[in-house]
């Protein structure tokens, strides 16, 4: 199992999933022409990370760093199934903690956020960037 | 018909520039721009809007927006290929409030479930846009043809806190040219 790693594109976020610090950051901004290309490999990949921790019966603590300043309506589903594979880990035994950064005055990610902690009761907090 | 073809070909491009400004009523217009809609105009489209609005917090809401107006736009115009109808794209200052306003081709078969969302949308209140946002983003549904997820129009109507206004005029037996213009507050402090 190796680390996912993939750089920032013009409409693709960076993403930065280690899995001998279990820090995971995702940053940038999400509205790829193509939504399956660009989730694909990160889906595939938490799969077989969700499968390989269990095996493995790790416990300890996945720190998720959300750093997203924009995604668009066509990836939330993606995002979303990034979160519920968070949810299969942390119910395998592993902390998982979320960090939601947002600029201060972005209401809009803030509720994002929120609604998302609620759907899924994983832990969250929620980090206020300032512009 | 064969009149309207006269018309055209005496209407000078000038006097057809000077209608257009007429006709837009410029004063309010920011920004916009007619024809092939792609992603790397829509780049450049956000781009010129984040200069002309510049870093106001509004900003912020704007861009957002205006992303799923325009992926709107050209996931419908990939649906009818190698049309050239143009699609239009406007974003503009009204004295409370900025709009984004679309208008694009669309195949008449659509409008019924188009329509049907959209008045759906505009007939829900905060919480319940949220309770549909979320249905849809927990059910196992995949993306439709177009590559949408259907959350896009609620997206907008959350972030937007206004009504939709829209429109659906009849090109042709199998066409309508769907108009759909969106409101955010200036002092919308996000």
């Amino acid at each position: 199992m190796n680390s996912l790693r993939i750089y920032k594109g013009d409409t693709t976020p960076s993403l930065d999933f280690n899995i001998e610090t279990m820090e995971f950051f995702m940053e940038g901004e999400c509205r790829p022409e193509n939504v399956l290309t660009c989730f694909e490999p990160i889906i595939k990949w938490m799969d077989s990370y969700v499968d390989w921790l269990k095996n493995k019966k790790s416990a300890g603590r996945l720190n998720f760093n959300f750093k997203l300043e924009y995604y668009n309506s066509s990836s939330a589903k993606f995002i979303f199934n990034i979160f519920k594979q968070l949810k299969v880990i942390q119910s395998n035994g592993i902390e998982v903690n979320v960090f939601w950064f947002y600029y201060l005055l972005d209401e809009d990610l803030l509720e994002c956020g929120q609604e998302y902690e609620k759907i899924l009761g994983l832990k969250f907090h929620f980090l206020a960037l300032q512009e | 018909m064969e009149s309207r073809q006269i018309h055209y070909m005496n209407y000078s491009s000038s006097q057809f520039a000077y209608d257009t400004h007429q006709l837009m009523d410029v004063k309010s217009v920011r920004l916009s721009f007619s024809g092939e809609f792609s992603p790397e105009l829509i780049s450049v489209l956000l781009l010129m809007a984040k200069k002309t609005i510049g870093g106001r917090p509004v900003m912020k809401k704007i861009y957002n927006v205006m992303i799923e107006c325009l992926e709107n736009i050209t996931k419908h115009a990939f649906i009818i290929e190698g049309d050239t109808f143009p699609a239009i794209f406007v974003l503009g200052k009204d004295n409370d409030f900025y709009y984004l306003a679309t208008g694009n081709k669309i195949i008449q078969d659509e409008i019924p479930n188009l329509q049907g969302r959209l008045e759906k949308v505009n007939g829900l209140d905060r919480v319940g846009l949220k309770r549909w946002y979320n249905d849809i983003l927990t059910d196992d549904e995949g993306l439709s043809q177009n590559g949408g997820s259907g959350l896009g129009i609620i997206d907008m109507a959350l972030k937007s806190k206004h009504k939709f206004e829209y429109s659906f005029q009849k090109i042709d037996v199998d066409h309508s040219f769907f108009t759909l213009k969106v409101k955010i507050n200036t002092a919308d402090q996000l």
